[in-house]
C-alpha cells in the first residue's frame, strides 16, 4: 500500500484516541466496512458496516469548513492547473498541488482544532458514548484513503463533491477559452451542426463498419455454435 | 425496414416496431438511425460475432438486457436464478469485436442525443434488445445448423446434469425453428447462458464505458509552418483519435464544450477528461513541451520554436510513439540522396609545407595545393557551406523539398565530412583531395560529386591518375634485369614507376617471399637505364639484411653500382665523389650515426626495407628518415601493421606526409577499427580504400599469386657474422693454414681441414658452440636473422621446421625461441627413443604441440617423417650434399601439404658457407658428382683453393651497435 499523503495531517485525531480503537478502525476501513459516502446538508454521511446485531451504523462527520459558496474559486484554481486534475485522475498527488494546499492554508487539511470539531460534530448511530467511536474513525480513514487515491476528493472535507468540482472547473475553462484568444486555433473547428437529420446522417455516414472490422476475427463463444450458410462458421 | 426477415414480431418498443414495419424512407433521423442499426446487426452476423442466449419469456426488452448483463458479470458460483418455465431462445450479438462495440457506442450516443430516436424507447437498454432482435432475425435467415460444442467428439467426457441434454436439445431446436420458445430448467439455462456471456463483450468494461476511452486515444499532430514562413514556430496539437476510423479531433474542441460531454461525429464522450488528462500526463514524461502546456489552462497545443523541432523529432516524438501514442507528423521524412559537391577551382602556386622532403619537379605533384568549395546537395537542393553551418549552429536541420519538409541528418553529415577530411579553409593538397575521393568511394552514407573548374584540369588529371592507382600503365621491365619478373612483380614494378610519376610515396607490402626486393631493384635499374634518376638512390635496411641485399643486387641487377655505407671504413663523401655509385646502401643504425652526411644530399629514391623499423614515429630512426630529402620514397615491408594502427600512420607520414591526416584525425576516424563491432567492418573498408593507391599488398594466398608461385621455392637468407664470430672464424682459418704450412702429413692435413670445417660451421652458427658462454642473440648474426624470419612466420600463423646438424645448436635454438615466442619448441634429435620421436612428430603434426616451430637434427629428422603442418623449412647450417637438405625439406614438402613450401637456407655472408653455396649453384652437376657422399673432397683441394674457400671476405661483419 502506498504511503498515505493525508494521514499525517490527521495526527491530532490519532493522538487523541485510544490506539486500539484506531487499529480496529484501520482494520475495518481496510476490510471495506464503509459502503456508502455522500455529502448531505453540510455534513459527510457514511454508512459503515458494523459487527453484532446492528448490521450497520450511520455516521455523520462535520465538515472542516464550508466551501460550497466558493466552488467557482476552487474550480478556477483547478482549471488553471490541468496537470493537477491529470494527477487526480491518475491517482497521484502532484507535489505542487500539495504545496498549494499547504501554503494557502486551505481548510481541506485539518489543524489542531480538528479533534474538538469532531468531538462536537461527529455522530454515529452506535451505542458508544465517545463521539470518536470506531465507526467514525473508520469513516474518517476511508475518506482519507479515498482522497489519497483521488486527490480532488480532499475537497469533500469542505463540502465540495468531486464531480461537481470537475464540472465547474470544466465550465470555467470553456468560458475562459471562448472569451480569450486562446480559442483562436480551435474556434469553429468542429461546431456540430444543429440539424438533427444532418447530425444523424453525419454520425452514421462517417463510419464504415466493414473497414473498421478489417482484419478483426473472433472465436465462437457459448456452447451452442451456429454454422451459417455462407460457410463462415464463427472462426 | 425491408429485407432479411426483420418483419417478424421483434418484441421491441411499439414505436420501433411500427417504424420497422412501416419501412424506412431515410428521411427522418429515426429512419437513418434504424438503417444503421440494421446494417450493424448484419455486420455482426457476417462476422460471426454471435452468441446463443435464452431469456424468460415473460421479461420485457430492458429487463432482458439487464438480466444478460447481470449474468455476464456474475461469478461462476453466484448464479442469478431465472426460475423454471418458458424461455425464448435468441441469437444475440457477442460484442467480442471492439469495432462492433465502437459502432454500438456511436448508435447509443446518437439515440441519446436525438429526441426523435430517444422517444422511441422508454429505456436506453431497450436499444440493446433491438440489436438482439435484429441479430436473431438475420442469423436465423442465414443459419445452416447449430452445433452443441459440449457434445463434440473431441471434447473430454463430462457427466451431464440430470435433464441437461433435453434442455440443450430443446434450446437448440428453438434457435432454429420458427417457434423460439422452449420449456427448461431455469438454473441450467442461466448457467449455460452465463458461460457464453462471461467470455463475450457483455462482460467487458467497454460495454458500459461511456467516456469513449475504449474507442479513442490521445494523439498528437505536428504542424509545420506555412512555406512562406519557414522560420515560424511549429505547432504540436493535442488531439483525440478514433481507434478504428482514424479520425483526429483537436483537444481544443473539448475545452470549448460547456459540459463534460464531448460530441464527436455522433459519439458522445461522457467525462472523457478522466482518461484524456492522465494520458496527457503520461505523454508529458516523453515530451517536456507537453508538460509545460499541461501546467496552463485548456492545454490543446504547444508552439515549438524552430530551434526545438529537431530534438522534438528525433527524441520526443519517437519516445511518444514508442510509448504507444499516435503522432501525426507532416511529411518530415529523412532526406534521401544526400551528396557532397566539391568544386575544385584551381591549383595554387604553393606546396604543402609538410612535404618539403619530396621536392620534385614533376609536372604537378601530389603535394600541390588546390582551392575548392564544397556544398551539400539534398535532393537537388543545394546548401552552401554557409547555409549548412547555419543549419548546424541553429539546429534546424530541415529543408523544404517539393512542398514537403525533409529532415537533414546533420550529425551524420558532419561525421562524414570529418571522415572525408574536408577542411573549412578551402585548401587541400592534391593528395588530400585524392584521399577524400578514395574515402568517399567506400562511403555508403554520403556520395561525393567532384567537379573541376576549367582552370583545374591539371588537378583533375592527377586526381584521376591517383584514384585509379591500381590500374597503372604497364612499363617494360629494364633490359638489364637478370631474370624474368613474375606477372605480379611486373605490376608492382610498374606501380612504383607510376607513383613516382605522380609524386607519391609507395609502400610495397607483399608477403615475405613474393619478391619485393626484385621489384625495387627492377625499378632502380629502370631509372638508370632511362636516365631518369636525379641523383643516387638510398637504400636503408636492417644490418641483418645487408648481405641479402648485396647478394640480390649482384644476382639480379649487376648493372647497378652499389656502395655499402657500413663498417669502420665507411666514407660517404669519398664514395660519392667519384660519381660511380647508383645506390648507397646503409643500415638504420649507421644512418642515425652519420645523419649529417646524409642530410646534405638530395637522393633520388629513398627506399627502406623492413619499414616496420620506423613504426614508432618518435624513434631516432624514424625521425632521421623523415629528415632525409628525396624525390621518391618507397617502403618495403611484409607487415605494415604489427601491433597498433598508429604504425601505419607513422609509415605513411614518412612516405606521404599528411596523407593520413593528423594523428589525432586518424585515431578519431578509425577508432572503432580494433573494436570488432559492426562499425569496424566499414572502417576497415574505408581504410583499405584510403590506402589502396599508395599501398600495394599481395598475399601468398591470393589465387592470382598462387598460380604464379612454385609449390616449393628456395631462398638464401644471408647474415653477417658478429665481430666475435669473425674474429674466431679468422683465428681458425689462420690456425689451419699455419698448421698446413708447417708441412703436416697427408692424414694430419685431412684431419685438420675436416676439423676446421666443422669448427667454422659452428662459429657461423653460434660462437658459444666453441667458446662457451651465454648463447645470446647478440653473439650470432645468423641466429638474429633466423629469429627475424621466424617472427614473420609465426605472425602469419604459419609453421616451420628448423634443421641443424649440431645438437647443442638445437638446444640453443629452442632456448632462444622460447624466450622470443613464449613457448618452447620440441627438439627432435638422435638421442631420443623412437617412441619419443614418434610422439613429438604426432603432437606437432596434429597441432597439440603449442609451438608452431619444430627443431630437428638433420640426421635424426631428415628422413621418413611426415611434418606437413609446416610450410617453412629453415636449414640453419649448410650440408654439403643438397640431397640431404632436400630430403629434410621433403618432411614438409610432401603429399598432404596444402600450402606452398618456402625453404630458407641460412648462409653467413663472406664465409665458406656462401662459397660452397655458390659452388653448388654454379657447378651443380659437378658438385653433385663431387659432393654426393661426403665432404672428403674438400680435403683434396690445394692450398690456394682451400684458402679461397675458407677466407673471410671483409665488410661482412656486424658492428656492435647494429643490434
Amino acid at each position: 500500500m502506498k504511503k498515505s499523503v493525508l494521514e499525517p495531517f490527521w495526527r491530532p485525531v490519532w493522538n487523541a484516541v485510544d490506539k486500539a480503537r484506531v487499529r480496529k478502525a484501520r482494520q475495518e476501513a481496510k476490510a471495506g466496512a464503509v459502503v456508502h459516502v455522500e455529502l448531505v446538508r453540510g455534513e459527510i454521511w457514511a454508512q459503515v458496516r458494523a459487527s453484532g446485531p446492528r448490521r450497520s451504523c450511520q455516521v455523520a462527520l462535520p465538515l472542516l469548513a464550508h466551501y460550497e459558496e466558493h466552488i467557482e474559486a476552487v474550480a478556477k484554481w483547478l482549471a488553471m492547473r490541468p496537470d493537477w486534475m491529470a494527477a487526480h485522475f491518475a491517482g497521484e498527488w502532484d507535489p505542487e498541488y500539495v504545496a498549494f494546499l499547504k501554503s494557502n492554508r486551505l481548510d481541506v487539511l485539518p489543524d489542531d482544532s480538528v479533534v474538538d470539531k469532531l468531538r462536537w460534530g461527529a455522530k454515529c448511530t452506535c451505542d458508544d458514548s465517545d463521539p470518536l467511536c470506531v465507526h467514525v474513525l473508520t469513516a474518517l480513514l476511508h475518506l482519507i484513503w479515498e482522497a489519497d487515491e483521488h486527490p480532488l476528493r480532499v475537497f469533500r472535507f469542505v463540502g465540495l463533491d468531486e464531480e461537481l468540482l470537475l464540472d465547474a472547473a470544466h465550465g470555467w475553462t470553456a468560458r475562459w477559452v471562448r472569451s480569450t484568444k486562446a480559442d483562436s486555433r480551435g474556434a469553429g473547428a468542429t461546431d456540430p451542426t444543429t440539424d438533427p437529420i444532418e447530425q444523424v446522417t453525419d454520425a452514421v455516414s462517417a463510419w464504415n463498419v466493414a473497414i473498421w472490422l478489417k482484419g478483426a476475427g473472433t472465436n465462437p463463444v457459448g456452447r451452442l455454435v451456429p454454422h451459417f450458410r455462407t460457410g463462415d462458421r464463427m472462426e | 425496414m425491408q429485407g432479411e426477415g426483420v418483419n417478424a414480431k421483434l418484441g421491441l418498443p411499439a414505436a420501433v416496431e411500427v417504424a420497422l414495419a412501416g419501412g424506412t424512407s431515410g428521411e427522418s433521423p429515426a429512419d437513418r438511425w434504424l438503417i444503421a442499426v440494421r446494417e450493424l446487426a448484419s455486420h455482426i452476423v457476417g462476422s460471426g460475432d454471435v452468441l446463443a442466449i435464452a431469456v424468460p419469456v415473460e421479461n420485457g426488452p430492458a429487463a432482458n438486457v439487464r438480466l444478460l448483463r447481470q449474468w455476464a458479470l456474475a461469478a461462476a458460483d453466484v448464479m442469478v436464478a431465472a426460475g423454471d418455465g418458458t424461455f425464448v431462445a435468441k441469437w444475440a450479438p457477442a460484442w467480442s469485436l471492439e469495432p462492433l462495440l465502437a459502432a454500438r457506442f456511436r448508435l447509443l450516443s446518437v439515440a441519446e442525443t436525438e429526441p426523435k430516436i430517444c422517444n422511441m424507447f422508454s429505456e436506453i437498454d431497450e436499444i440493446d434488445w433491438l440489436f438482439v432482435e435484429l441479430v436473431d432475425a438475420i442469423a436465423r435467415t442465414r443459419l445452416e445448423r447449430v452445433e452443441d460444442s459440449a457434445a463434440a467428439p473431441d471434447r473430454p467426457y463430462r457427466v451431464m446434469y440430470r435433464g441437461e441434454s433435453e434442455v440443450m436439445a430443446a434450446w437448440l431446436r428453438a434457435l432454429i425453428a420458427k417457434e423460439s420458445t422452449f420449456v427448461a430448467d431455469g438454473w441450467l439455462v442461466a448457467k449455460t447462458v452465463r458461460g457464453g456471456l462471461a467470455q463475450s463483450g457483455w462482460a467487458a468494461m467497454e460495454w458500459a464505458d461511456r467516456s469513449g476511452r475504449p474507442f479513442y486515444e490521445v494523439a498528437f499532430a505536428l504542424q509545420a509552418p506555412p512555406p512562406d514562413t519557414p522560420t515560424a514556430d511549429w505547432v504540436l496539437e493535442f488531439c483525440v483519435r478514433h481507434r478504428f476510423s482514424g479520425k483526429l479531433v483537436p483537444l481544443s474542441d473539448w475545452w470549448r464544450q460547456t459540459a463534460r460531454r464531448w460530441r464527436i461525429e455522433g459519439d458522445v464522450l461522457v467525462a472523457p477528461d478522466a482518461w484524456i488528462l492522465p494520458k496527457l500526463r503520461e505523454a508529458a514524461r516523453h515530451c517536456p513541451q507537453i508538460a509545460d502546456a499541461l501546467g496552463r489552462p485548456a492545454p490543446s497545443y504547444v508552439e515549438i520554436p524552430v530551434d526545438d523541432v529537431y530534438p522534438l523529432l528525433v527524441q520526443s516524438i519517437p519516445s511518444l510513439v514508442a510509448a504507444g501514442f499516435y503522432v501525426e507528423t507532416p511529411k518530415v521524412e529523412q532526406a534521401g540522396d544526400i551528396r557532397v559537391r566539391v568544386l575544385v577551382r584551381q591549383a595554387r602556386g604553393g606546396r604543402d609545407k609538410r612535404a618539403v622532403a619530396s621536392a620534385g619537379q614533376q609536372w604537378l605533384d601530389a603535394q600541390q595545393l588546390v582551392d575548392f568549395d564544397w556544398s551539400i546537395v539534398v535532393q537537388d537542393r543545394e546548401l552552401s557551406q554557409q547555409d549548412f553551418a547555419q543549419m548546424v549552429a541553429e539546429q534546424t536541420p530541415f529543408i523544404r523539398v517539393e512542398g514537403s519538409w525533409r529532415l537533414v541528418p546533420i550529425a551524420d553529415i558532419l561525421r562524414e565530412l570529418e571522415r572525408l577530411g574536408l577542411r573549412s579553409d578551402h585548401k587541400a593538397t592534391v593528395l588530400d583531395l585524392s584521399r577524400t575521393i578514395a574515402l568517399a568511394q567506400e562511403s555508403q552514407d554520403l556520395a561525393l560529386d567532384v567537379e573541376f573548374a576549367t582552370e583545374a584540369a591539371e588537378v583533375k588529371r592527377v586526381v584521376d591518375v591517383f584514384t585509379h592507382a591500381l590500374h597503372v600503365p604497364a612499363v617494360e621491365p629494364p633490359y638489364g634485369l637478370r631474370g624474368q619478373l613474375r606477372h605480379y612483380q611486373a605490376h608492382g614494378f610498374s606501380w612504383l614507376m607510376h607513383l613516382r610519376e605522380i609524386g607519391c610515396g609507395a609502400c610495397l607490402a607483399d608477403d615475405m617471399g613474393l619478391g619485393k626486393t626484385v621489384q625495387l631493384l627492377a625499378y632502380l635499374l629502370k631509372l638508370k637505364e632511362e636516365k631518369a634518376a636525379q641523383g643516387v638512390h638510398l637504400l636503408v635496411c636492417p644490418t641483418s639484411l645487408l648481405a641479402n641485399w648485396r647478394a640480390e643486387l649482384e644476382r639480379f641487377t649487376p648493372g647497378l653500382r652499389v656502395y655499402v655505407h657500413h663498417g669502420a671504413l665507411r666514407d660517404l663523401d669519398a664514395a660519392l665523389a667519384a660519381g660511380k655509385v647508383d645506390v648507397v646502401m646503409t643500415t638504420y643504425a649507421t644512418l642515425v650515426r652519420d645523419l649529417d652526411s646524409f642530410l646534405t644530399r638530395l637522393f633520388d629514391v629513398i627506399a627502406i626495407d623492413e619499414a616496420q623499423n620506423i613504426k614508432n614515429a618518435g624513434t631516432k630512426q624514424a625521425q632521421a628518415l623523415r629528415m632525409l630529402k628525396g624525390r621518391h620514397k618507397v617502403a618495403l615491408t611484409g607487415t605494415p601493421v604489427e601491433n597498433r594502427l598508429e604504425e601505419l600512420w607513422a609509415l605513411m607520414d614518412f612516405l606521404n606526409p599528411g596523407y593520413l591526416g593528423t594523428l589525432a584525425w586518424f585515431r578519431r576516424t578509425f577508432a572503432d577499427l580494433a573494436s570488432g563491432d559492426k562499425d569496424s567492418a566499414s572502417d576497415i573498408a574505408r581504410l583499405q580504400a584510403l590506402l589502396r593507391p599508395v599501398l600495394l599488398r599481395r598475399r601468398k594466398t591470393d589465387p592470382d599469386i598462387q598460380t604464379e608461385l612454385p609449390e616449393k621455392w628456395e631462398v638464401d637468407e644471408r647474415a653477417y657474422l658478429t665481430a666475435e664470430q669473425a674474429a674466431m672464424y679468422q683465428a681458425f682459418v689462420d690456425q689451419l693454414f699455419t698448421g698446413i704450412g708447417a708441412g703436416a702429413k697427408a692424414m694430419s692435413r685431412r684431419g685438420m681441414i675436416l676439423s676446421t670445417l666443422v669448427r667454422l660451421k659452428q662459429v657461423c652458427d653460434h660462437p658459444c658452440l666453441i667458446s662457451g658462454g651465454a648463447p645470446s642473440l647478440r653473439r650470432s648474426g645468423k641466429l638474429r636473422q633466423l629469429m627475424d624470419l621466424l617472427r614473420i612466420v609465426v605472425e602469419d600463423g604459419e609453421c616451420a621446421l628448423v634443421f641443424t646438424q649440431f645438437r647443442d645448436m638445437g638446444e640453443i635454438l629452442c632456448d632462444t625461441m622460447e624466450a622470443e615466442f613464449g613457448v618452447r619448441p620440441q627438439f627432435l634429435h638422435g638421442g631420443l627413443t623412437a617412441r619419443s620421436r614418434g610422439e613429438i612428430v604426432e603432437s606437432f603434426q596434429n597441432g597439440r604441440d603449442p609451438s608452431p616451430i619444430l627443431v630437428l637434427s638433420l640426421r635424426a629428422g631428415g628422413v621418413g617423417l611426415n611434418l606437413t603442418r609446416a610450410n617453412h623449412v629453415f636449414h640453419y647450417d649448410r650440408w654439403w650434399n643438397p640431397a640431404v637438405e632436400d630430403q629434410a625439406t621433403d618432411r614438409a614438402y610432401r603429399i598432404g601439404q596444402t600450402k606452398d613450401v618456402q625453404v630458407h637456407k641460412m648462409i653467413c655472408a663472406g664465409t665458406l658457407e656462401e662459397r660452397i653455396d655458390q659452388m653448388i649453384l654454379s657447378k651443380r652437376e659437378l658438385s653433385e658428382a663431387i659432393v654426393s657422399s661426403s665432404q672428403e673432397w674438400v680435403t683434396e683441394l690445394d692450398d690456394d683453393s682451400l684458402r679461397e674457400l675458407f677466407a673471410l671476405t671483409p665488410q661482412t661483419v656486424f658492428e656492435e651497435d647494429d643490434v
